[in-house]
């Protein structure tokens, strides 16, 4: 699975997200599904303007996880 | 799309009616029917068989009618690809299905004609069960739509 770190790196930078939400232009509702791993795709608009933001990398933010077997 | 919805629900309450009037015509209706020869039941198993499988496929075509009804109400609505949809077209389908297998049992012990309909309404609930792959298709495809930030 693809782990979203987006909250993590809030933390870091120091930004809420209301505050992320209005930069990117994304509705609270999405960004929380974001950083809620709920989402289930992700436009490279939105990816750009959150590495933007947040002056971060693409991996920074997304991180693959194995599922685990059984 | 609205204008196709209204004359469908008009056609609905169209049938329901007719069904209600051939309800209410039963016995006369299978009076007809018998002069006609039978296969496996004769005399009055045969009357009642066809009476009371009658009223049976009735009711299956009043719960079809209704359950299309709610369908047609959510699709005025503006909520076309939910999954109430989807369980509403499964229902239609075995609704048409239990109409279908009825009508079978009719045509082989009382009345030939009825295999024709049998015929029709399996094909009926195949068709609907194609409709009810492609919405379920298109709610997962709407689902992945909407969690897409």
């Amino acid at each position: 699975m693809i782990r979203v770190n987006l909250d993590v790196v809030m933390a870091k930078k120091h930004i809420g997200a209301k505050e992320l939400a209005e930069r990117i232009d994304l509705t609270p509702a999405n960004l929380s599904i974001l950083k809620n791993n709920r989402a289930k795709a992700i436009r490279f608009t939105t990816l750009e303007a959150l590495c933007r933001e947040l002056d971060c990398q693409p991996g920074d933010i997304l991180e693959y996880v194995p599922e685990e077997e059984g | 799309m609205k204008n196709n919805i209204r004359i469908t629900k008009a056609a609905i309450w169209v049938l329901a009616a007719v069904c209600g009037v051939l309800c209410l015509l039963g016995p006369k209706l299978v009076n007809y029917v018998v002069q006609r020869p039978g296969i496996v039941f004769q005399g009055a198993l045969r009357w009642w068989t066809i009476l009371l499988a009658g009223y049976a496929l009735a009711l299956a075509a009043f719960l079809c009618l209704h359950s299309l009804y709610v369908l047609l109400n959510r699709l005025e609505r503006g909520k076309v690809f939910v999954r109430e949809n989807v369980r509403s077209l499964r229902t239609v389908e075995k609704e048409i299905a239990l109409a279908g297998a009825g009508s079978l049992f009719l045509g082989i012990t009382c009345l030939l004609l009825m295999l024709a309909v049998a015929a029709v309404a399996l094909f009926a609930a195949l068709v609907v069960r194609v409709v009810r792959s492609a919405f379920e298709e298109a709610v997962r495809m709407q689902d992945e739509l909407d969690y897409t930030v």
